[in-house]
């Protein structure tokens, strides 16, 4: 580049010049020439500047920006400054971002473009926040695009470092504000931490002041000297431990281009925190990763780079269970050995033992390859919830405003302490508190977090409600305006009969008018978003007509608007026990899509033609209209159906229904269905105060199958059909047969406890040998098979259809050769899209473009799977909450079974309230008497009362429980005591 | 333009006198107007453009690319385009492999390393925009076109820059992946300019013989009367391969004596040392991208 002119005028305000930079990419190194488009209508963002009133345009989505930095700034009376504005330097955003979020000062602040553009490329968490206080107007931070203003504007001179370059931009832009608001009284000050910057700005005609100066300058400024960062930063203080260093870009790319690195999301046991493994595609089964130097510093779900250790260091997975507290009494898990550097030809030939010894079968030299990590793609940091480590505050000490350096202990067990730096430790001393991590620097042994907000009191209900939302990211905010602008206006007074006789659809006369049929629901009683219901008539030909209606959603949620994106990112509801967190918002989902009864409502029908053994002769699909005759609990149709006084149509229609659904069932069950079993429990809130008051285990009726029969029967149907219109984007789901070795750890403890054996070459053997798996004396040992088997399971996934082969479309559980999800648009994304395919697919409308791309569709496939996944844990958390409220006041004795033992401890699972819980040795009885015989599943030991006792996996066992509050991580869980 | 015997005896005569007057009275030693810049094409790590007074115009280019290869006739990939020409003719080729033969002969293929195991590949692309219509396929075109290129590419490749490698240079035993700074001003020339470092690549001239006369760069009237042509390499300040015999006309076929061979390559060391100057000094021009593109 040359200092030359390099501008061309293209229209009025508008002028184009050139930017220069490399890309490097995948080894290579492109020069890449862009154009910059300067103009002339950047405003000045300022309410006291009436110059710039013409510049405020609408940007692309319609919106007008406004005026932000207000009239009346701070005023100083020191220096003669007045009333000012701040325009700040990239490194006071990089040291100082905490002061800069701090709500006493920091109002009224230029964020220059360059400093924006910095921050990213130095730092993405603080570049995170810096963008948040740009966005919440009560700060009043602007950004000004000064790089693309005409008058702000430089081109960078020859042989200029970028560095000096960024200065001199940042300082034009404070000059420039200078001479704009001259005439209005407003004086600029340009904070920066630069010596030489201050300097030439000072040269320039511009205030500059550092940030320690400028804080003298205000009133109080006391007060807020504690919150600036220390001359001498915090981190180099602290010398705990050395992790190694990551290895640098250019290796890691290298590595796993060549093969001798790999890269992979890292799981860290939650029985362990020590211990995390790695999937890669390069090696069968997942790579372990022991130890704290070999973890080096890796969060549970980052995305990380590995490479194999040297055969001498390979491990047999750990039998003992770990966590902090154990850890960071005796130094467990430290390994300090001198670094060896080995090339990559030695890498290579370590992988190949690798993977020999993951496939080989040998007992004897049951060793597992291990790894390090040398480096983290992507940090899967995102806000953490926890509380304050117990010992963070002494108690006698005097209330000092000192910032001091606390731990806060994470809910997450898998994840580390955070050292956040607070003056208000004894005040968040108890509470359930926000954190966000911004760094972890080789030499500290823990991770470097800022505090965010505090939730409220630990066992508080809504607190723990917004912790477990929070850990399991779940949106639980209200839906926004935009969103909720897509709504019918009408509001709750739509209805079908205004809606057609307004005529104005022109699809409409593509619907089917259904309303003569005899439709019921069946649901779960007090449900309110009801998605599907039945019908069913005998034909005059001898064979029935089946009918499935699901609510309309799509005809509410048009693809592309802000309610469809917010329903896409939200993938689905969440179900707490005592609170709903809908996709879609409560006008659609609990009316007007809601199929209620005695009402007009839009339905997607499928309609099956069914011979008296329930094969389906035909199949058609259409939209509709209906009117369901009745909405019944599962008890109620159950009784409805059994009472055989009652005679009429409808009733008749169930008992159809139900004798159908009966074949369909044992259809399924002869094609290698499987029936699992998870431990459900529900919990009975007492309806007024909401208090948890009884666990019950949930109760299967004839008639929750018989609507769980046609739902799946329906979503087969849809996902033939719709795959066939796209066989390359149509949405589907499916499970993966689970890999034999997934059922080789119980097959192993059933062979040897039980003399009994899981086969799992087909979905037909696997249903047919857990059958099998009966003990005569004891009637629950099938359920608990059945429980341990699912956790062999794969999960089952949604996916485009493109995405993978037919053959591999396969529904495991289901035995069937393709499946989806049709029939709760309400409350699962992956029906929308559905919904929209199978419009799209019988020609009721086209479908839109974001389900036609298979990218889209893929990021679309991966957010739900995600979303899906979250729910279900976050679902799960809610009642383990709910049930150790419930076991607070109530200490009782109960039948448990052992199903894993470790060298150091047993894990119990509780059938009646669906807990499993750990019993340490120390508190079983004498940990040095203690004899673990891994081959048998065996654990020996003294108890307290010095009587030897032996347990072994499958066992029963009397156990006590009881729910106590731990201090560490303030999280209630039940205890179990062996009797 | 094909001369009349009258013409083309009387061009012949001035040129073999014993003080050889030109038809457009150039020096022996002097070529005729060129003009030259750099920097023309922006997306290009090095280019120049360059065009003689009949209107013929080169453009090159030069674009670097990295490779995992330490095969030295990899690393400098030649193509030429001429206008009109289709790719596979005996001319492109022939022009093709006399360039990147005389660049490969003449290349300090050390500042194409990267790294152990990594190397910047060059692709130096030529096209010819514009051939005098009457004499497309005559042999002039082809010996006027090659001294104009290879004052062109070597332009190119004295003002071409390569992006700064920033991972580490030894990775014979560790893998690296090359990753570069992506501020371009921090770039380097890819030929160094300091004197220890740098090299001249090959530079081509054309001598016209005839009698005991040579003459540097024949213009389109002096090539039809000319006994012998020869075609002189020169980089590094000194001569070098290829120094090949050119047929430049069929007008006056002749024995070549080799003491006029002797006599040309004194004539190329004469002006060659002018000649990579002048390129130098236009090839260290401030490069302004911006300008050319609009």
């Amino acid at each position: 580049m040359s200092a030359s002119v390099k501008r061309k005028r293209l229209a009025s305000g508008l002028t184009v010049t050139q930017k220069v930079f490399v890309r490097s990419r995948n080894g290579n190194a492109t020069k890449i020439v862009r154009e910059h488009y300067i103009r002339d209508d950047i405003p000045c963002f300022s309410k006291a500047c009436e110059s710039c009133t013409e510049c405020y345009k609408p940007g692309p989505s319609g919106e007008v920006p406004h005026p932000i930095l207000s009239e009346s700034p701070l005023v100083l009376t020191k220096d003669k400054i007045g009333k000012h504005y701040v325009v700040i330097d990239t490194n006071i955003v990089l040291n100082a971002i905490d002061i800069l979020e701090n709500d006493k000062v920091f109002y009224d602040v230029i964020v220059p473009q360059t400093v924006l553009n910095e921050v990213r490329n130095r730092s993405y968490p603080i570049y995170m926040r810096l963008r948040t206080l740009t966005k919440n107007e009560e700060k009043r931070f602007v950004v000004f695009h000064n790089e693309f203003k005409v008058e702000t504007y430089v081109p960078r001179k020859q042989g200029e470092i970028i560095n000096d370059y960024n200065d001199r931009l940042i300082r034009h832009s404070a000059k420039y504000y200078h001479n704009h608001l001259l005439e209005a009284g407003i004086s600029i000050l340009l904070i920066t931490g630069d010596k030489a910057n201050k300097e030439l700005a000072v040269k320039d005609g511009v205030m500059s002041y550092t940030i320690h100066e400028y804080i003298k300058l205000l009133p109080g400024s006391e007060e807020l000297n504690d919150l600036l960062p220390s001359t001498e930063n915090f981190e180099k203080q602290i010398n705990e431990i050395k992790y190694p260093e990551y290895y640098s870009s250019a290796r890691l790319m290298g590595g796993i281009k060549n093969g001798s690195l790999y890269q992979g999301n890292i799981t860290i046991s939650s029985y362990n925190f020590l211990e995390g493994s790695v999937t890669t595609s390069a090696i069968p089964k997942p790579l372990l990763i022991l130890g704290r130097e070999n973890l080096n510093r890796a969060f549970n779900g980052d995305n990380v780079v590995i490479e194999l250790l040297p055969k001498s260091k390979w491990k047999k997975p750990s039998t003992q269970i770990i966590d902090e507290e154990t850890v960071n009494k005796d130094g467990l898990g430290d390994d300090d050995d001198n670094e060896v550097i080995i090339s990559d030809k030695e890498r290579k030939l370590l992988t190949q033992e690798a993977i020999k010894a993951q496939t080989t079968g040998n007992e004897d030299e049951k060793i597992s390859p291990t790894g390090r990590v040398v480096g983290i793609v992507k940090r899967s940091w995102r806000l953490y919830v926890g509380q304050l480590s117990p010992n963070a505050v002494n108690k006698n000490e005097v209330v000092s405003n000192s910032a001091k350096n606390c731990f806060v202990i994470l809910m997450d067990r898998s994840l580390p302490k955070v050292r956040i730096r607070t003056r208000r430790a004894k005040e968040l001393m108890g509470k359930r508190i926000v954190v966000a991590i911004d760094s972890w620097n080789s030499n500290s042994k823990f991770p470097s977090g800022h505090f965010v907000r505090t939730l409220g009191e630990i066992e508080d209900k809504d607190a723990e409600q917004e912790a477990l939302l929070l850990e399991h990211d779940v949106e639980y905010r209200p839906f926004s305006k935009n969103v909720l602008a897509c709504l019918p206006k009408e509001g709750h007074d739509w209805n079908v009969a205004d809606y057609v006789s307004n005529g104005d659809d022109p699809l409409l006369e593509k619907r089917k008018d259904l309303r003569d049929r005899l439709i019921c629901s069946i649901d779960p009683p007090g449900c309110v978003d009801i998605d599907d219901a039945l019908h069913a008539k005998r034909l005059p030909n001898g064979n029935y007509e089946v009918g499935v209606h699901i609510a309309d959603v799509t005809h509410f949620v048009k693809a592309g608007t802000p309610l469809d994106q917010e329903g896409a990112s939200r993938g689905t509801s969440v179900y707490l026990v005592d609170k709903r967190i809908d996709m879609l918002p409560m006008l659609l989902g609990t009316d007007l899509c809601s199929l209620k009864p005695y009402v007009d409502r839009f339905a997607f029908s499928v309609l099956w033609e069914m011979d008296e053994d329930a094969n389906i002769l035909n199949v058609s699909f259409t939209k509709s209209i209906i009117k369901s005759r009745e909405a019944f609990a599962y008890e109620q149709a159950q009784i409805r159906i059994d009472d055989q006084s009652q005679q009429d149509e409808l009733t008749l229609g169930m008992r159809i229904l139900l004798k159908l659904s009966k074949k369909l069932k044992q259809k399924r069950l002869d094609a290698g269905a499987l029936n699992l079993a998870s431990p459900e429990v529900k919990v009975h809130t007492d309806s007024e105060t909401s208090d948890p008051n009884e666990v019950e285990i949930k109760k299967l009726l004839d008639t929750n199958s018989l609507v769980e029969e046609f739902m799946l029967c329906a979503n087969i149907s849809v996902a033939r059909k719709i795959y066939d219109a796209f066989p390359q984007v149509a949405m589907l789901r499916r499970h993966g047969e689970p890999p034999a070795t997934n059922f080789e750890l119980l097959n192993d403890m059933l062979r040897i406890k039980k003399g009994l054996s899981i086969s799992t070459e087909s979905s037909k053997s696997l249903a047919d040998s857990l059958d099998r798996c009966v003990d005569s004396k004891d009637p629950y040992f099938n359920t608990l098979i059945r429980i341990m088997a699912t956790r062999c399971m794969m999960a089952a996934e949604y996916f485009a259809s493109g995405n993978f082969s037919y053959a591999e479309f396969r529904h495991y559980g289901l035995a069937v050769d393709i499946y989806t999800h049709f029939t709760s648009p309400i409350r699962r994304y992956c029906d929308v899209v559905a919904h929209r395919q199978l419009a799209a697919a019988i020609d009721y409308e086209p479908l839109h473009e974001i389900h036609m791309d298979k990218t889209k569709m893929d990021l679309v496939v991966k957010n739900i799977n995600k979303r899906h996944r979250n729910a279900q844990f976050a679902g799960r958390a809610s009642i383990e909450y709910y049930v150790g409220q419930v076991m607070k006041n109530n200490q009782s004795d109960q039948e448990g079974y052992i199903i894993k033992v470790f060298s150091n401890g047993v894990v119990v699972l509780v059938p009646k309230y669906g807990v499993e819980s750990l019993i340490k040795l120390e508190v079983l009885g004498d940990v040095n008497s203690a004899q673990f015989d891994e081959d048998n599943y065996t654990l020996e030991f003294s108890d307290k009362l010095g009587k030897r006792r032996s347990v072994s996996v499958f066992d029963r066992v009397e156990v006590s429980i009881q729910s106590i509050l731990d201090d560490y991580t303030g999280k209630r869980r039940v205890q179990l005591l062996l009797k | 333009m094909v001369l009349s015997v009258a013409e083309s005896a009387f061009i012949y005569d001035s040129l073999v006198a014993s003080h050889p007057i030109r038809p457009d009275s150039r020096e022996p030693t002097q070529y005729r107007p060129l003009k030259a810049n750099c920097g023309f094409l922006p997306n290009s790590n090095g280019s120049s453009r360059i065009y003689n007074a009949d209107g013929t115009e080169c453009i090159s280019s030069v674009k670097a690319k990295v490779i995992r290869s330490s095969e030295i006739s990899d690393l400098i990939n030649v193509e030429i385009n001429i206008f009109g020409e289709k790719d596979n003719t005996t001319l492109c080729q022939h022009l093709t492999t006399l360039i990147k033969e005389s660049l490969i002969d003449s290349f300090d293929f050390s500042v194409l390393k990267l790294t152990d195991k990594y190397y910047f590949q060059l692709y130096i692309d030529i096209s010819i925009l514009y051939l005098p219509e009457d004499f497309r396929y005559s042999s002039y075109t082809l010996y006027s076109i090659l001294s104009l290129i290879s004052m062109g590419v070597y332009i190119a490749l004295k003002s071409a820059k390569l992006p700064l490698l920033i991972s580490d240079k030894e990775d014979f035993e560790v893998e690296e992946e090359p990753t570069f700074s992506d501020d371009w001003e921090v770039s380097a020339f890819l030929i160094p300019r300091n004197s220890e470092r740098s090299f001249q690549p090959a530079l081509i001239f054309i001598v016209g013989l005839t009698g005991n006369t040579v003459i540097i760069d024949p213009s389109l009237e002096e090539e039809q009367v000319l006994e012998h042509g020869i075609c002189v390499t020169w980089s590094n300040s000194r001569i070098t391969a290829p120094v090949q015999s050119l047929s430049l006309s069929t007008a006056n076929n002749k024995g070549l004596k080799p003491q006029m061979i002797m006599k040309a390559m004194d004539l190329v060391k004469n002006v060659a040392c002018e000649v990579s100057d002048a390129l130098n000094l236009i090839a260290q021009q401030d490069v302004n991208e911006f300008d050319t593109i609009f």
